[in-house]
């Protein structure tokens, strides 16, 4: 008779291995405990034992395949009376009984890591689903997804009740409405998934306040460089006002003042939005900066910029108006507190002393996170930038 | 200034790593019947760690820590222990649990987590598996005090490993047992890794037996590879003890064939020379010359013995696969007495989740 030795979990709780060798080929004989192959796991390079003494009829997979847990391995023709007992791994379920914690499957649990906008937090979206391990593996074997269950347990997390009440929900009551006729190739990837995902964070999360305002540069001596007056200006306002230069975790609820000032800058590429990061921004000069800023964006266009150049930031400064648009309410990603975006330069009639005068003006958006600043620290924090932009030089 | 106190370890070893003795051996010795015994106590742990590790890889069994390396240490402890002394494990000593008559069927089901593992038909007043690390030299001296205060010609015996001996509780239970005078045996399996700690980065101490010294007690190396000098040590220690002599930190030193446990990998932090020299003094290959030197052991005879081990461990394969699992009751019955409401409730709950969908077995 025919069984499928399925890939168990070779660690305690992991999701896949990839195949390192095979020491046997379809067709042959192998005794029981005879290694088969090496598989590397997250944790170790292991040999695997064969589970039963017969004939290898199929190997699933190719040196230098991932195999998920849990999925077929190796179909075996066994002697017809030996399979009863010892058969545990051929039934997919049966496996289970040694799985350890939360088997989740790559696209659940892994993380890309050249995502924007994600903060420190690269595991910050499936932290978001919190659940007991005995609650993500009921709603692994309902097909739930419990990022659609509500979470009414204890700290916010998902119950057993919760997982069944969505199980009988329904399919006809999903969130969106379905799009039909989707491919694979219509799925998001790269930098315009990770917005979505960032985006969704954003709205779940944080309870926005945005304040408008502008800054008065008519009477700045030169054009001047705005992008890095903004950066200067920015610095200004965290020396004013440190509260809107931290992250913020919700489970404490917790907050950091960071010391340094590490800026994100939106960057509008063809594939998306793309924020690399201006390291140490304080203790910089203006040409320092230009040049880090100038370099950045070059690789941020070209694609070159690594993943880390993009993670660990405390502030983000979005500067859309070089394209259209006077304010916006742009969205703080979490663990950060706030966002500041600048405007189209505008030409405005303003009060003079007696007569109406016609000044270069920056208009400004300041979103924050008022689960964690205040608005008067809001406020202080754009008077110092809106003061240091206004000087001449 | 003067000298106020000093101290000595010494060091012993009956058997050289090519099995010659070394002194006078201790009286059991002579007994070939006996080596025999304890040489297939080791054979058997072995046989077993093997298959174990085969089941862990085929998802047949949980997380499982070898005990391959270390026999002579786990059998030499329990051939020294009376039945009636009470022993606290860790996760590694199958050689000792075997000795004193678990089953290993009921260690399969432990690493298989099912809680009927821990309830050892025999044995009934050992302690049952506990991973933290090093807690059991506080169990154990508890169990010490009651035999102290009862007046019972009783021992307790605690392992730990070289990386527990670094923790708070060793410290505590030793100043216990050495204020209070308690019989009780501390035997540190010093197998030189505590997972990817190598012992040289674990202590600047020379020695872990002396780490009972601050606390009053005597401290004595031995051969942990050498099974004749852990059971001449260890019946020393524990005839001491039964006599109110109190209590000895006894250090066996091992080696670690093994990852540490099947989801690690030694080979990205061990190197491979370190293992092959261990290799040469493994506790198997000492008593083996030994034996056949007296002509009681050959080839042959180790053969047999090896297939009715793997025939025996099969047995237990089986008898563990084919065991119905247990109600998720199970994890919740044997912690108290009268369960505090919390637990009632997840007990409850765990109740309702294995009723949905849940496959059997
Ligand atoms: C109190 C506690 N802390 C940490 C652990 C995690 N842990 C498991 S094994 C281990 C290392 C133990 O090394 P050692 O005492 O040398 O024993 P060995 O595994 O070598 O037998 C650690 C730190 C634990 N089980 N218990
Ligand atoms: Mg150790």
């Amino acid at each position: 008779m025919s069984v499928t030795f399925n890939l168990p979990d070779l660690g305690e709780g992991l999701p896949e291995a990839e195949i390192v060798s095979w020491h046997v080929k379809e067709g042959q004989r192998v005794e029981v405990d005879q290694p088969l192959l090496s598989v590397e796991t997250a944790k170790a390079v292991v040999d695997v034992p064969s589970p039963y003494s017969g004939n290898i009829v199929r190997l699933h997979a190719k040196t230098g395949d991932t195999v998920q847990t849990g999925r077929p391995l190796v179909d075996f023709d066994l002697p017809s009376q030996v399979t009863k007992a010892t058969d545990t791994s051929a039934p997919a379920q049966a496996n289970q009984g040694m799985v350890v914690g939360h088997m989740a499957t790559r696209n659940e649990e892994l993380v890309d890591h050249a995502i924007v906008g994600r903060g420190r937090r690269a595991y910050r979206d499936r932290d978001r689903v919190r659940a007991a391990p005995a609650v993500r593996m009921l709603a692994k074997r309902l097909g739930v997804e419990l990022s659609t269950c509500s979470a009414t347990g204890r700290h916010g997390l998902v119950s057993v009740d919760d997982v069944l009440a969505r199980a009988n929900f329904g399919k006809s009551q999903q969130r969106s409405p379905a799009v039909p006729g989707l491919t694979d190739a219509d799925k998001l990837r790269g930098a315009r998934k990770a917005m979505a995902q960032s985006m969704s964070l954003s709205r779940d999360e944080i309870a926005m306040c945005t304040i408008f305002d502008d800054a008065d540069i008519d009477r700045w001596q030169d054009r001047g460089d705005i992008s890095i007056r903004l950066v200067r200006a920015i610095v200004a306002g965290i020396k004013a006002e440190p509260a809107l230069n931290a992250w913020f975790d919700p489970t404490g609820p917790s907050r950091k003042l960071m010391e340094q000032m590490h800026l994100a800058i939106a960057v509008d590429t063809n594939d998306g939005l793309i924020v690399p990061v201006l390291r140490d921004v304080t203790s910089q000069s203006a040409a320092q900066l230009r040049a880090q800023l100038d370099d950045i964006k070059q690789r941020t266009r070209a694609r070159t910029i690594a993943p880390e150049e993009m993670r660990d930031y405390t502030f983000t400064l979005s500067n859309f108006g070089t394209v259209a648009g006077r304010y916006a309410t742009p969205l703080v990603v979490p663990p950060t507190v706030a966002i500041l975006g600048a405007g189209k330069l505008q030409r405005d009639v303003v009060a003079g002393a007696k007569t109406p005068e016609i000044h270069v003006r920056l208009p400004l958006s300041l979103t924050f996170d008022h689960r964690c600043v205040t608005g008067g620290e809001a406020l202080r924090f754009l008077a110092a930038v809106i003061n240091d932009l206004q000087l001449p030089n | 200034m003067r000298t106020v106190a000093e101290f000595r370890i010494e060091y012993l070893r009956h058997l050289s790593p090519q099995g010659r003795p070394l002194e006078e051996l201790p009286a059991f010795a002579a007994d070939n019947d006996e080596l025999l015994k304890m040489f297939a106590a080791m054979l058997r742990a072995r046989t077993f760690d093997a298959k174990a590790v085969n089941l862990q890889r085929t998802g047949k069994l949980g997380t499982y820590a070898p005990c391959l390396g270390q026999e002579a240490a786990h059998v030499g402890v329990g051939a020294a222990m009376r039945p009636e002394d009470c022993l606290a494990i860790v996760y590694r000593e199958i050689g000792t649990l075997f000795w004193r008559g678990v089953s290993m069927t009921e260690v399969l089901l432990y690493w298989g987590g099912d809680e009927r593992g821990n309830n050892f038909a025999v044995p009934r007043h050992d302690f049952p598996w506990c991973v933290p690390i090093a807690t059991q030299t506080l169990h154990a001296a508890g169990a010490a005090m009651a035999f102290k205060i009862r007046k019972e010609p009783r021992c307790a015996v605690a392992y730990i490993g070289d990386g527990g001996t670094s923790e708070g509780t060793f410290y505590e239970a030793m100043n216990l047992a050495g204020a209070r005078q308690l019989p009780i045996v501390f035997v540190v399996v010093n197998n030189k890794w505590a997972i990817s700690v190598p012992i040289e980065e674990q202590t600047a101490a020379e020695t872990l037996a002396q780490k009972g010294i601050a606390a009053g007690i005597p401290g004595v190396q031995v051969d942990g590879n050498d099974v004749i000098a852990v059971r001449d040590c260890m019946s020393r220690a524990l005839e001491k003890a039964r006599n109110g002599g109190g209590p000895t930190v006894v250090e066996a030193i091992s080696y670690r064939l093994s990852d540490h446990t099947t989801a690690d990998d030694a080979s990205r932090y061990r190197n491979e020379a370190e293992v092959a020299e261990a290799w040469k003094v493994e506790p198997m290959i000492r008593l083996r010359k030994l034996l056949e030197s007296r002509g009681v052991l050959d080839e042959a005879r180790e053969q047999a013995m090896k297939a009715e081990f793997t025939r025996e461990v099969d047995a237990a394969v089986q008898e563990y696969l084919s065991t119905p699992r247990q109600s998720t009751d199970a994890m919740f019955d044997h912690l108290y007495a009268n369960p505090p409401p919390y637990l009632e409730a997840q007990k409850e709950l765990a109740r309702r989740y294995a009723g949905t969908g849940r496959p059997s077995h």
